[in-house]
């Protein structure tokens, strides 16, 4: 699997990175992008099958980066990482297209069964 | 939702114990040191007006950094400082902007070194808590309303 995490924080796409390393997903790839500006650029590039992206970043917020992808025809799997955690945020993000959204601080593992849920 | 003193020190050890493996520790007055000191500002406005800050010494700041990047402190450098403590401010302000519930938006973090904490000294007014975090300490405000400025460094 290859995932594109887009923060704003250096240091957060590590924290990003070490607990999916961490989460037991298997045999995955990791590109870095620090807004959706840049995201978007990336994405024709090498084609992630899932993003990771915060929801507060200059230049591009996270939701406006989904909702161009969607608009552009792109199904890529998409979830947010953020610290904002409001229903109204999670309906927003929903209604756009995003598969989940894990609050900061998160762990390993709530992020694993973000990306993986168990089948209903 | 209240806001209270509890509420805030709950957010903060939860992002002390999950994102830096830190335990954490509530602890009486601590004055954080101007001359080396970091502040870190995140706005709240809308449906609730509020400001959030995060003040430390620089070895306070440095230690999350450390723990953040995975590196030792010796090797960080300011960018990577900043990042750390405008994560911790942008964590602090999205859960508590989440506990509140109301129509609102979180702004970017603003951080400064050194003369940040002479900015906010009297403004503040709300709930303030301090902690320790392995020998290191800080301080966590909340307060209304919303400043839209953080000055120059």
């Amino acid at each position: 699997m290859k995932i594109l995490i887009v923060d704003d924080s250096k240091a957060m796409r590590m924290i990003i990175v070490r607990s999916l390393k961490q989460s037991g997903i298997p045999e995955f790839t990791v590109v870095e992008a620090g807004n959706g500006v840049e995201a978007l650029t990336m994405v024709p590039i090498h084609k992630p099958d899932l993003i990771l992206s915060d929801w507060n970043m200059p230049e591009m917020k996270g939701i406006d980066l989904l909702t161009k992808l969607r608009e552009s025809g792109s199904h890529v799997r998409f979830g947010f990482i953020t610290s904002e955690s409001s229903s109204d945020v999670r309906r927003i993000a929903r209604d756009a297209g995003a598969e989940f959204l894990v609050t900061k601080p998160f762990t390993a593992e709530s992020l694993a069964l973000a990306i993986n849920p168990p089948p209903a | 939702m209240k806001i209270d003193a509890q509420a805030l020190q709950k957010i903060v050890d939860e992002i002390c114990t999950t994102t830096l493996g830190l335990e954490c520790s509530s602890i009486g007055d601590f004055v954080v040191d101007e001359s080396d000191a970091m502040a870190a500002m995140i706005c709240i406005s809308g449906g609730w007006d509020a400001v959030v800050q995060v003040l430390t010494p620089m070895s306070t700041a440095k230690r999350f950094a450390s723990a953040m990047f995975a590196v030792d402190s010796a090797n960080l450098v300011d960018e990577e400082i900043r990042d750390a403590l405008g994560e911790m401010v942008n964590m602090v302000g999205g859960n508590l902007k989440g506990l509140v519930g109301l129509d609102s938006s979180l702004s970017l973090p603003d951080v400064s070194m050194k003369d940040g904490v002479e900015l906010f000294a009297e403004q503040f007014t709300g709930i303030t808590t301090t902690y320790q975090c392995h020998g290191n300490s800080f301080v966590v405000r909340l307060n209304q309303p919303c400043v839209k400025s953080i000055g120059q460094e």
